[in-house]
């Protein structure tokens, strides 16, 4: 099991949460709603809960709780710019198929 | 990403006059890259397109307008030349004031027979708007003067001089009424026959103008 | 997939909760929507895999109507209920229409806006746009899932204010929340600018079906500001049909012809002019519905010979928005091409000489538009981070009348907007208690030769001496181009207000009428949209299903599979069932729910495996 984040995106992460001044790491996780089936989250992390799974990837602690890990295991987190917009991008090898917009996916 | 700015800011734009909301100096010079730099800056800040959905997007709107007005104010010699007199305390107003100073009377009547020669020929109309638009630059340089030597004389006299030509803020001020011959308000007299030969200058230059385009 | 910000623990809004924004080019001849997806600007397909919608709507004797493509063909057999290029009667009166062009429909003789009679009654232009727009909206819907937040809609640049509110009352009618009218060249421009980030001067040319649009541009510090705009509304693509239509009927000697063979050869002539984009002749054969033989050659050569006058007048406005702009040839960086008929080459050819410069046309010309207006939605709804800003001008100056039929300026064209100017009147009879406002758009100095927008009263003013009484009057444009009076007496100090939105030409029974007729549609609008959320919730959950039975079906019964997938079966039936609206909503969510139910254990085996499996991730 594992899940990588890019040196670039950890750089990110670290700038986002010392400009919002506390927090402890970065929560990865998916939700069962969305077009496709399954859609990602990411928060940030003020305390980890017992049924979290811990990472640390580039200096940056990852979240997941055990139901989300078994969609994104594998997964590498990038920061990326497209266009006019700028964000995190999933790369995720269990992904079979995305909704049009991007927002949801199916496993 | 820059932030929309409050009800109050707002509000209190829409009362500044056209130098104040560039953060400008009282001066007929006005440093273009700053005034550029600076009417970007607001618009960015508050044009409609950024109180979408907004509570004071009417209140934007009012706000993004007057900036474009002090913006094309400050643009434009003639408007420009009225607002700074209108900060010295008196209100010029060419509708109301159309008397020509005497000393342009001949010029004009010469200019209008050369328009009327030129009829649609466009290299003399071409000739003629050239010839105008170095006229303008000319008056234009000879303002700014005008304020220059004023503002090193007595930059806040002008407040109490309009109150002795004029007695009332409101009423458009006429050559005939400032009439005193001190050199403050001789100085008064110059400027207000400048400004008017600017104006009479911009007229003509419009309607070779719209000759030009009657051509095409 | 899209891009993705971090949130606040616990705060994450759910997905496809933001805000959707679409671009509407509501075109003479095509119209298109776009929107942002994947933050690619993308033009949005119909479920025939169209994205340049014909604008014809075609009012069909029994209640359906038909827009589009399947309208487009019913031209030839019914061009009296097929309404094309309604764009050209948008913001007109009857007494506007152009006598020398003739037209197969019969015009209500009304004073006001110009009505059509057809089989579904009389329809106004801003009704028939309402139409194409609603068509248009349905095709986003069907994409996005769901209805769109805003919608950007464009207008040709030279659109008067009278053009501008037919327009929004349009998409309004239609049921869309409008962010911005934008002008046309305006959208490509920024479809164009924000490509590429150069800074500079752009020339923008933009010749559609029915009107001409130029506009100067110049981009810096992320500020699009435009200079100046010139065209000619009455000037587009649909003039050199009609040019060759004629050169046909002349060189046949085609003078009394039917309404269906005049229609048949427009066709034929619009296909003529667009094989001469790229062929140097074309030979044609064919046999219109009334038996006429049309056999004749026809070169480019000559096309520009017949053309030439409508080539001279399509350039005229590229000389007057460089003049108003101050600026000359050498100043313009890039010429952007736009619009379906700036592919024609005389057009073409002529430009390049002019300015001595390729042109662009990278970004293809029938969607350049579509694509800036989704651009700028996007921003208008706050989904991009971009912080650049668009100023626009208005088109044509605004005055008002004054003694002997003249029109005194107020508002020069070409005036950054939104703008206002404040107006004093006054009173020219002792006790006076009203005058009269009369608002006209347009260059010229008699009021005859302007377009009037607004005649209004001003009443309960105090009875006073001649000339004492003050009354300020603010003409304002606003972001869209639109106008707005308001008048307040200054002296007394009795702020009396008054508020006059100018009504080109309906009067509010009319409005009213239209809002009626469109609040049923609107009903259909929603139950169309929950149809295509519920198909789409379903293919979902189908897919989810298949999925996990393929991977881990061996851990079920064959009976609770079999139950499954005779489930999944029911519900793929209905999803294409050729059924009333309301009964297929209601029986694909019985469906869905059904299947729901029989996934239940499924499910919470999968979920016990993940825990599990990710238990012993941990131990790892």
């Amino acid at each position: 099991m594992s899940i990588t984040i890019t040196e670039n995106a950890a750089s990110r992460v670290k700038a986002f949460l010392k400009n919002r001044g506390k927090g402890i790491g970065l929560r990865l996780g998916v939700k069962t709603t969305g077009c496709s089936g399954l859609a990602y989250k990411l928060e940030f992390v003020d305390a980890k809960s017992d049924d979290d799974v811990e990472f640390e990837s580039h200096g940056v602690h990852i979240f997941i709780d055990n139901k989300s890990l078994q969609f994104l295991d594998g997964t590498q987190v990038d920061y990326a710019k497209e266009g006019l917009q700028e964000g995190f991008r999933f790369t995720n090898p269990n992904v079979k198929g995305e909704c049009g917009c991007g927002e949801s996916f199916t496993v | 990403m820059i932030s929309t700015l409050s009800t109050d800011n707002l509000t209190k734009i829409l009362r500044q006059n056209c130098f104040e909301v560039f953060d400008l100096s009282l001066q007929y010079k006005v440093d273009h890259d700053a005034l550029n730099n600076r009417y970007q800056q607001l618009q960015k800040q508050l044009h409609p397109d950024k109180y979408i959905n907004h509570p004071d997007s009417s209140l934007s709107i009012r706000v993004s307008a007057h900036i474009n007005d002090a913006y094309n104010t400050l643009n434009s010699p003639l408007l420009k030349a009225i607002a700074l007199l209108e900060q010295y305390g008196v209100i010029l107003d060419l509708n109301k004031d159309k008397e020509l100073p005497i000393s342009i009377l001949m010029e004009q009547m010469e200019l209008y027979e050369e328009i009327e020669e030129a009829n649609h020929d466009i290299d003399r109309l071409n000739a003629l708007a050239k010839k105008l638009s170095d006229n303008i630059r000319k008056l234009n340089d000879k303002i700014a003067q005008d304020f220059e030597s004023m503002d090193s004389r007595q930059p806040h006299g002008w407040v109490r001089g309009n109150d002795i030509i004029s007695g009332n803020k409101a009423q458009p001020v006429t050559i005939a009424k400032a009439g005193v011959q001190t050199p403050i308000y001789n100085s008064y007299v110059i400027i207000i026959e400048d400004i008017k030969k600017l104006a009479f200058y911009n007229k003509i230059a419009q309607q070779i103008d719209d000759k030009i385009e009657e051509s095409w | 997939m899209a891009l993705l910000q971090i949130a606040e623990p616990g705060s994450l809004s759910e997905p496809h909760k933001r805000n959707i924004a679409i671009g509407i080019d509501l075109g003479t001849t095509n119209s298109l929507v776009a929107t942002i997806k994947n933050a690619t600007p993308t033009v949005l397909q119909n479920q025939d895999d169209e994205q340049l919608i014909p604008s014809v709507v075609y009012y069909a004797p029994d209640e359906t109507k038909l827009i589009g493509s399947p309208a487009l063909k019913m031209q030839v057999v019914d061009p009296a209920n097929t309404i094309v290029s309604i764009k050209r009667f948008m913001g007109r009166s009857f007494g506007d229409v152009d006598p020398t062009i003739s037209y197969p429909y019969s015009f209500a003789k009304t004073e006001g806006i110009i009505e059509i009679a057809t089989n579904h009654g009389y329809k106004n232009p801003i009704q028939v746009s309402a139409d194409i727009l609603r068509e248009l909206k349905n095709i986003a819907i069907e994409n996005l899932g769901e209805e769109p937040t805003g919608a950007v809609i464009t207008v040709p640049a030279y659109f008067n204010d009278a053009q501008r509110n037919a327009t929004k009352l349009a998409a309004q009618l239609a049921g869309l929340h409008v962010l911005r009218l934008l002008a046309e060249p305006t959208a490509a421009a920024i479809a164009y600018g924000l490509d590429t980030k150069n800074e500079g001067t752009f020339l923008v040319y933009d010749l559609g079906g029915g009107t001409l649009d130029v506009s100067i541009l110049q981009l810096s510090n992320g500020v699009f500001k435009v200079l100046a705009v010139s065209g000619d509304t009455h000037l587009g693509g649909d003039d050199f049909d009609h040019c060759i239509l004629d050169y046909i009927k002349d060189k046949l000697g085609l003078n009394k012809i039917s309404d269906k063979d005049n229609a048949f050869l427009l066709n034929l002539a619009k296909f003529i002019k667009e094989s001469l984009s790229d062929k140097q002749s074309i030979t044609v054969n064919e046999i219109t519905p009334g038996n006429q033989i049309i056999n004749f050659i026809l070169t480019s050569d000559e096309f520009y010979t017949i053309s030439a006058q409508l080539v001279q007048k399509a350039i005229r406005p590229i000389k007057k928005a460089l003049h108003d702009a101050k600026l000359d040839i050498n100043a313009i960086d890039e010429i952007i091409m736009v619009g379906g008929s700036s592919r024609l080459l005389n057009i073409r050819s002529q430009i390049t000489a002019i300015f001595n410069k390729p042109l662009l046309t990278n970004i293809d010309p029938d969607k350049v538009v579509a694509i800036g207006a989704a651009i700028q939605a996007n921003v208008l709804v706050g989904n991009s981070k971009d912080d650049y800003l668009l100023l626009d001008v208005t088109p044509l100056s605004l005055g008002i009348e004054t003694m002997g039929n003249l029109v005194e300026k107020i508002i020069p064209r070409n005036s950054t907007i939104p703008v206002s100017r404040a107006q004093d009147f006054t009173t020219y009879k002792d006790g006076q208690t009203a005058m009269t406002i009369h608002v006209l758009q347009g260059e010229r100095e008699m009021v005859k030769d302007c377009r009037s927008l607004a005649k209004f009263s001003l009443k309960d003013i105090p009875p006073m001496a001649a000339g004492a009484a003050r009354i300020r009057v603010t003409f304002q444009i606003d972001a869209d181009g639109l106008l707005s009076v308001s008048a307040q007496e200054q002296t007394t100090g009795i702020s009396n207000s008054i508020e006059i939105k100018p009504s080109f030409g309906l009067n509010d029974e009319q409005i009213a009428k239209m809002i009626k007729s469109s609040i049923s549609n609107a009903k259909i609008d929603m139950q169309k949209r929950q149809l295509s959320e519920a198909i789409i919730d379903a293919e979902a959950l189908i897919n989810t299903t298949i999925n996990s039975l393929s991977c881990n079906g061996d851990l079920l019964e064959e009976e609770e599979k079999n139950k499954i997938n005779q489930s999944i079966a029911e519900l793929q039936t209905q999803l294409t069932a050729n059924i009333e609206l309301t009964q297929k909503i209601h029986i694909i969510k019985k469906l869905s729910a059904n299947l729901n139910e029989a996934t239940t254990n499924l499910a919470t085996i999968l979920m016990d495996m993940a825990v599990k499996q990710g238990l012993i991730g941990k131990n790892i």
